[in-house]
């Protein structure tokens, strides 16, 4: 049931065309301290995970990391669109179909992104991209995680289990 | 040109620059870069706008690339500072290579419109609908995102007021206190997102919106002899990489 793509009502489409203009949006919009920087794309995929499921929610976030960064004017590298998908599928394989999502659930799950995703595969790519990278470039990189995790447990547990958010979305799911 | 042959040619100019590995191969693709800017139009200055900020991050990578680097014979020491030969040359690559494709990313952006893009992507996708990939569901949900994303910006500004008149700080405090600000900004946005999906998924089913059907476009763009001529040069330009790289 998880991994089958879900038919989509067209009421879906324009919830899904609507997720991906919030993407676009938070992916400029930084929140940035002294030593930190972090876009809040996560949370339109933890929530894409959450309605539509692993498969949908890898498809469109390998799509909007190609046109984010076609339409940003950054460099494209194919290698973070995986990434991209990869984080997604496994924030839909333990967000899908729950209306409330537990600290330990998102933990894990944000866990996994965090070691698998950004600290091993996108370290990896740069080490591909770069041919060689310094052992402080990596340091830094750990550290910036270590930092960002937090907050994105955080961010998604608020806006998953957001009971307004929830309501609109299964008044939408009833017409 | 046509916006399927630009976006073709931006990730074949992406290829190419990875396999470029020496002075002589960087040369040929900054000739490449330069000439695709001439011929561009885009204001040069208006295009080095576009670039400053990502020219910055680049600089940075490449500093620490040449500080800390191991590898070659070292020209300078200095506690853990250590510059090589090595180091430098492989700092000027990364640089190169990073520039370059920046830069074909932005004459993309620059000299095409986001509806066009969409269109190039959904072309360019249209072969997996064979295999039953959802192409034009998703096609219809960038255009969708595109037309909202001025909206959706217009409606964030008016909720950073709205916060900000409640007392939200966003720019001081500790990272606890403006992290919460933040997230005071999200709940409102994503309402008003789903209030939009209602009322356009309600629009469109009432005007008989049904997917898995064959649709007709509003823009067309054609494949013109200077799509040709531009395919051909960086075909030319990829070949003489090829062999010139060590």
């Amino acid at each position: 049931m998880i991994w089958k793509m879900k038919k989509l009502s067209v009421s879906d489409v324009a919830i899904l065309g609507m997720l991906i203009a919030v993407n676009f949006i938070l992916s400029r919009f930084t929140f940035s301290s002294k030593f930190l920087q972090i876009d809040f794309v996560f949370i339109v995929t933890a929530l894409i995970g959450q309605w539509y499921g692993p498969i949908w929610d890898g498809i469109i976030a390998g799509l909007c990391d190609i046109i984010n960064t076609l339409l940003s004017g950054g460099g494209y590298f194919p290698e973070f669109t995986v990434s991209a998908i990869l984080g997604a599928i496994i924030y839909g394989y333990f967000f899908y179909a729950r209306q409330n999502i537990s600290w330990k659930r998102i933990i894990v799950a944000q866990l996994l992104v965090t070691i698998i995703v950004n600290a091993f595969l996108n370290t990896l790519w740069l080490l591909i991209i770069n041919h060689q990278m310094p052992v402080s470039l990596l340091v830094i990189r750990l550290i910036k995680e270590v930092a960002e995790f937090p907050i994105q447990i955080f961010c998604i547990y608020v806006i998953c289990n957001a009971q307004s958010i929830q309501r609109v979305k299964n008044s939408i799911d009833q017409k | 040109m046509n916006p399927i042959m630009k976006i073709i040619l931006t990730f074949y100019f992406t290829l190419i620059v990875f396999l470029a590995n020496n002075w002589i191969s960087y040369a040929i693709l900054w000739l490449l870069a330069i000439i695709s800017i001439y011929f561009s139009g885009i204001n040069i200055k208006t295009f080095f706008n576009g670039i400053k900020a990502i020219l910055f991050i680049i600089l940075i990578t490449v500093i620490i690339q040449i500080l800390f680097s191991v590898n070659g014979n070292v020209i300078f020491n200095y506690g853990p500072i250590k510059i090589t030969n090595l180091g430098i040359k492989y700092g000027i690559f990364i640089f190169f290579r990073f520039t370059l494709i920046v830069i074909a990313s932005t004459i993309l952006t620059l000299s095409t419109k986001p509806l066009a893009i969409a269109y190039g992507i959904e072309k360019i996708m249209s072969p997996l609908n064979k295999l039953h990939f959802p192409v034009e569901v998703l096609s219809l949900m960038i255009s969708i995102a595109l037309r909202f994303v001025p909206t959706l910006i217009d409606e964030i500004s008016s909720i950073i007021k709205a916060q900000k008149a409640r007392g939200a700080n966003f720019n001081n405090g500790n990272l606890i206190k403006r992290a919460n600000a933040i997230a005071s900004i999200f709940i409102p946005l994503f309402l008003v997102a789903m209030n939009h999906a209602s009322d356009l998924g309600d629009a469109m089913v009432s005007r008989g919106y049904k997917s898995n059907v064959k649709r007709s476009q509003y823009h067309h763009y054609h494949i013109n002899h200077i799509d040709w001529i531009s395919c051909f040069t960086y075909l030319l330009f990829g070949v003489l990489i090829v062999f010139i790289r060590k």
